[in-house]
């Protein structure tokens, strides 16, 4: 069931993916940067929200007509602040949406990531609060609706002795200090706890993504500014408690779930809210997966060399003071509880190399699932398969789209946990024993990497710019990369392996050149 | 070029999906020719039984710092409640009294629509616990207008509906 939901919600995002992909190229795609979106589209409430707290009103007369001087007085710059702050609040659920689809979509919150992901569950909520007040306190029908509908729901909780509701059906009832609280809450109260959330949801996270690119956050910005030019946000008419209102332009953004306390019961959304909650935070355990055994260290091979502290890209290495009485300072200590068994602190590892003559291969910091040395005999055996004067030798993360095509094409593959696993001396290794002629190296095919930069930093090691570089006497052009994080390597997979074929000389010429 | 014109599309597409969905389409609770009739107060009941002197073999039962010479049950009795618009019951529920020991306060809060019209409106409350009359009652005939909102509730000082 799970895994259907998650091809489907694939397949999905492939219909945004690719469209975006070509519009914005991979490194500006907006669907790799939702969550840095989402906290962009934050700042743009936080800025617009305290020019309309400057001139608001915290009273039940007040609040409306504060509002109408900023909308209709003030347009140029108070309406247009207005919109901008409802505009980029719904563009923050919207992208909050598809991060969260995409996320289960590419089962990137399963076992050992699920503290993100739970972490979001909060924040999800605060969101929804955040705006639900917001519209409480403009005190126009919409608000009034709200208020009423708000508080049934809130009445259905057993923390109240008085029915909440009872005070928004006579102007008498209501007071300024309820005011006073609801804008507490909007503008001190929640915000605090949502910066507080987001640090948390990215806390087990090695340099995360906190702004997207600038071009993406200014064409977003413009979009935004012209929304609410052309479109300004407006009141609906003032609430009026003597009478009930019949019908209101709702944010379906924000507000969906209220109509169905109408069609339904207070009771059975709280049910179907709590509910979804309680799914969406046992989903990381749904079904119970079986952990792989975490990265290990093996001292007698760790030089505390700090690479692979470096390149985790969720944290989950930390150097500490040599214990087993070596020359070295430090030693690498992972922790089992982040580690998320991608195996890039292996291709980190300098230790990590074929060529090594004296014992097996056991480098400084191994994956237990796939090891170092099993990668190794993966690769002479696989290579034994390839024959003919221009052997190819493909590498691809295991279980990608792009991994299931070189297999169904009968390409000779080696699957690897992450590409960022790979450390270039096995590149050297292939060529320089004359395992294959050339190699194709490909990762994740969603434009994003599942382990976050596993592609970024195998790329940069081809290209000799992070350590472990691959070797000068390596011909690049040998190594050709198909990724789709880089605009220079995206493509059909299979066209680009035809193409580096074509590319290699024929054993004919080889030989002619030989013998001049 | 395609490129630009690729990005433009999409940045139009979300803004007029974000511009769109935030007032569009309209929920409609109240066709035009329709009321709410809200109810809505908080009620003491009264309690389950009479306050009673207790005998001196029950007072020697008690710790001496918990000799009190009288008992009052602090249990009420639930308030059950009836709104009839000419003759025809639109609300009725028993309310039970909030609290650990069901000592509180009885709350409702209910809102029904109706057709705009004249209606003769009658409520009814019994908190004593009897179910053959209504210790609280009030009829009127009351003419609700389209969209109005008509709340019903009750005033502890005067011990009476009110219907505003």
């Amino acid at each position: 069931m799970i895994a259907f939901l998650q091809r489907a919600a694939r397949a999905g995002l492939g219909l945004l993916h690719r469209p975006l992909a070509r519009a914005f190229g991979p490194v500006e795609n907006p669907l790799n940067h939702l969550g840095a979106l989402i906290i962009f589209f934050c700042w743009i409430v936080l800025i617009s929200g305290i020019w309309l707290l400057i001139f608001f009103r915290t009273s039940v007369s007040g609040a409306f007509e504060s509002l109408e001087y900023l909308t209709h007085e003030q347009w140029y710059l108070g309406g247009i602040m207005r919109s901008l702050h409802r505009y980029a609040s719904d563009a923050a659920i919207a992208a909050l949406f598809v991060h969260i689809v995409k996320e289960f979509a590419f089962d990137t919150y399963r076992l050992k990531r699920w503290f993100s992901w739970i972490t979001g569950v909060p924040l999800v909520w605060m969101v929804f609060v955040l705006g639900i007040t917001g519209y409480w306190l403009v005190w126009d029908e919409l608000a009034q609706y709200v208020a009423i509908t708000s508080a049934e729901l809130l009445d259905r909780l057993p923390i109240f002795t008085d029915s909440m509701a009872g005070n928004f059906l006579t102007e008498s009832a209501l007071s300024d200090r309820f005011f006073t609280l609801m804008a507490f809450m909007h503008l001190i109260g929640l915000p605090i706890f949502l910066v507080f959330g987001i640090w948390l949801h990215v806390f087990r996270l090695s340099r995360p993504s906190i702004n997207p690119p600038r071009r993406l956050m200014a064409g977003t910005l413009l979009c935004m500014l012209v929304l609410s030019f052309v479109f300004p946000a407006v009141s609906q008419d003032k609430a009026d408690l003597a009478t009930a209102t019949q019908a209101v332009d709702l944010d379906w953004f924000y507000l969906h779930m209220y109509p169905l306390v109408q069609a339904g019961s207070p009771g059975m959304v709280w049910l179907l809210l709590v509910g979804i909650s309680c799914l969406i935070c046992f989903a990381p355990w749904l079904p119970p997966g079986k952990i792989a055994e975490p990265a290990i260290v093996d001292l007698a091979n760790c030089n505390g060399c700090q690479r692979c502290v470096d390149d985790c890209p969720f944290g989950a290495i930390q150097m500490q003071t040599r214990s087993d009485g070596r020359k070295y300072e430090q030693e690498a200590v992972v922790d089992s509880d982040l580690c998320t068994r991608c195996g890039i602190c292996v291709g980190a590892c300098p230790t990590a190399t074929p060529f090594r003559s004296r014992g097996p291969l056991i480098p400084g910091i191994d994956l237990p699932e796939l090891t170092a040395a099993d990668m190794s005999g993966t690769i002479r055996s696989v290579a034994e398969s390839l024959s003919g004067d221009k052997r190819i030798l493909s590498f691809s993360c295991s279980g990608s789209s792009t991994s299931a095509k070189l297999r169904k094409a009968g390409e000779a593959l080696v699957e690897v946990k992450c590409m960022g696993q790979l450390p270039p001396p096995f590149l050297d290794y292939v060529l320089s024993r004359d395992l294959a002629d050339a190699m194709l190296l490909t990762g994740c095919s969603d434009g994003r990497c599942r382990y976050r930069f596993g592609t970024n930093w195998t790329e940069e090691r081809v290209t000799r710019k992070r350590d472990p570089r691959l070797r000068k006497r390596i011909d690049e052009t040998r190594v050709c990369r198909a990724w789709q994080d880089f605009p220079e390597h995206q493509g059909n997979v299979l066209k680009q392996l035809t193409a580096l074929r074509d590319s290699l000389p024929d054993a004919a010429s080889d030989d002619e050149a030989t013998a001049a | 070029m395609s490129r630009y014109i690729g990005q433009f599309v999409t940045y139009a597409v979300f803004a007029a999906g974000i511009g769109i969905l935030s007032v569009w389409p309209e929920y409609r609770m109240l066709e035009d020719d329709e009321a709410f009739v809200s109810v809505t107060f908080s009620h003491a009941a009264k309690r389950i039984g009479e306050c009673r002197q207790l005998t001196q073999a029950e007072l020697n039962e008690l710790a001496p710092n918990m000799r009190k010479p009288i008992s009052c049950p602090r249990e009420r009795h639930p308030t059950y409640l009836e709104l009839r618009a000419d003759g025809e019951v639109i609300f009725s529920d028993s309310l039970l009294p909030s609290g650990l020991w069901s000592d509180g306060k009885s709350n409702v809060y209910n809102r029904t629509n109706v057709k705009a019209g004249t209606y003769q409106l009658f409520i009814g409350m019994n908190d004593s616990g009897t179910t053959d009359r209504f210790d609280h009652e009030l009829s009127v005939e009351k003419e609700i207008a389209p969209g109005q909102n008509v709340v019903v509730g009750f005033d502890g000082l005067s011990n009476s509906f009110v219907i505003e």
